[in-house]
């Protein structure tokens, strides 16, 4: 068989896959050093992103974040972009002209968000991450639709493995594809943006909460589209 | 892993088209993988299958069996997948499964399952009577004649489905839907960004969602239509040309109403879009606004 769609070896990781279908993916990892180590990645994300214990800050950050990230009520808007690949200079950290594309600003953000819990660390200015890349990007609404929506907590959270997965693998994608990526995935997050801050004003709105479910589910939708064309090629 | 290789060298001048035939029995799924080009497939009455491509260079057709599924592969004299234009006609029974990042696909006269996939490039869909599944990051999808069920999906470009009778559920993000004579009986339309436009029929029992974040919404209904309409224009705007009688109506909160004697069940919601039900017979006037309401937060 030729190399596996990411979609096929994620079906194999859940479980999905038939019995035949199963069994001529195990024959190809068996030979296939790029695909197995695909399927590694993918394997260690899941777990990391599963067994991590939840982790809640010291004191309550919510309502600090939520005005930062939706800027109600705020005179002064945090650091919430429009346009999260633009990334814009900081003063603070002297990092003039430094930009992220959104798959590199998502694959950050999500790792640090998977690995600190904290949203806010996103939301009160560019601050480094372990890795010394500026940390911003539309990870902080994994946690955003979290808090909104509990139930939609492993929906999301796979979501943002899907968006680290199109981030480390985006350079197999030409440019002008992902410049159109990039602004449908920032339009889906403006909708998730907005259904979530409808959702604090209106809590327990049945439309809002099935609003913010099917944004959520379209982003998933498209990156499952995108994701499909990045599994490694021999 | 059982696998028949068969392999037809075509070799001439540039541009060559010659053609390769190969068996299949009834059952056989065709698999076509990480194409670049066009393919173009149609549907015949022959259990065969017939291959032609226009290159500029000899290309080498590999098909690979595996169970039921036959995988085909372009190749150059390099063993390099190659395909500029690829014309396949197969039987029309048969499923078939396309997918590559820069590929324009045209596929018709089917009655078997249809799965496009690519990043880029244009999808267009006639005279299809199986189950369709069709997907594309940044093209457009355009079909005309669906008979059994679609799920079309595009982020950025437009989807256009014409003159058919199937169960749809369509899903763009920032690309507009546009349903011309549509008549299935149960259809799901979504867009995140996109414009809605629907013009077709609600059968008696049938169930028809439309959901929007951000697009407007505007149906196109006859006027004797018999639906119950739920409606929830959460920021936006909802105008009618059907008179409406509807109590307990709460901002952020769905009405509902029935148009003649109701039976299709018929959902309209928009976080921020305009919601617009018109009489077809107004098609070329303003719109009555016999009921306009307006929300907001």
């Amino acid at each position: 068989m030729t190399h596996p769609e990411s979609q096929t070896l994620s079906d194999y990781l859940d479980g999905d896959l038939s019995p035949l279908e199963a069994g001529r993916l195990e024959s190809h990892l068996e030979e296939c050093a790029s695909c197995s180590d695909l399927l590694r990645e993918l394997s260690d994300v899941r777990r990391v992103a599963r067994t991590l214990p939840e982790r809640f800050p010291e004191r309550d950050l919510w309502p600090g974040i939520s005005e930062a990230i939706l800027g109600e009520g705020s005179q002064h808007p945090k650091v919430i972009e429009l346009h999260p690949w633009r990334q814009r200079p900081s003063e603070e950290s002297g990092r003039r002209g430094f930009r992220l594309s959104y798959f590199q600003a998502a694959a950050a953000g999500v790792i640090l968000a998977l690995f600190s819990g904290a949203a806010g660390a996103f939301l009160h200015g560019p601050q480094p991450t372990s890795v010394g890349v500026p940390a911003a990007g539309p990870s902080p609404w994994v946690e955003l639709v979290s808090q909104a929506s509990p139930e939609l907590g492993d929906a999301a959270r796979e979501v943002a493995q899907m968006e680290v997965l199109l981030a480390q693998h985006s350079d197999r994608i030409e440019e002008e594809t992902v410049r159109i990526l990039e602004k449908n995935l920032g339009i889906i997050d403006q909708a998730i943006r907005e259904s979530v801050r409808a959702l604090q004003s209106d809590p327990g709105n049945p439309f809002l909460e099935k609003h913010l479910a099917r944004s959520v589910e379209s982003k998933a939708t498209y990156l499952r589209e995108a994701t499909a064309f990045v599994a490694p090629v021999s | 892993m059982f696998e028949l290789l068969l392999a037809a060298v075509l070799m001439g001048s540039p541009f060559a088209a010659k053609d390769t035939v190969i068996q299949v029995r009834e059952g056989d799924r065709l698999l076509l993988r990480d194409f670049s080009g066009s393919v173009e497939v149609e549907g015949w009455d022959r259990d065969e299958l017939r291959a032609e491509a226009d290159a500029d260079e000899a290309i080498v057709f590999r098909f690979t069996r595996s169970g039921s599924t036959i995988e085909m592969e372009a190749l150059d004299r390099k063993n390099r997948s190659r395909a500029e234009e690829l014309r396949l006609r197969l039987p029309a029974w048969m499923d078939v499964e396309v997918s590559g990042p820069k590929l324009d696909v045209e596929i018709s006269r089917l009655a078997g399952g249809v799965t496009v996939r690519n990043l880029k490039g244009d999808i267009f869909l006639e005279d299809l009577s199986g189950r369709v599944n069709a997907g594309s990051v940044e093209g457009s999808i355009y079909a005309d004649g669906l008979r059994e069920s679609a799920r079309l999906r595009t982020g950025d470009d437009e989807i256009r489905v014409v003159d058919s009778s199937a169960d749809l559920d369509l899903e763009s993000v920032s690309g507009d839907i546009e349903l011309e004579e549509v008549s299935g009986r149960d259809l799901k339309v979504r867009s995140t960004h996109g414009e809605i436009d629907f013009m077709g029929t609600l059968l008696p029992g049938g169930s028809y969602a439309f959901h929007t974040h951000s697009g407007d919404l505007t149906l196109f209904l006859d006027p004797e239509v018999d639906a119950d309409v739920t409606v929830l224009a959460y920021e936006g705007e909802f105008e009618a040309d059907f008179p409406i009688r509807s109590r307990g109506f709460r901002s952020g909160h769905e009405f509902g109403f029935t148009i003649g004697s109701g039976g299709a069940q018929l959902v309209l919601e928009a976080f921020d879009g305009e919601i617009s039900l018109r009489r077809r017979d107004f098609l070329d006037r303003e719109g009555t606004g016999s009921a306009r309401l307006t929300v907001g937060h």
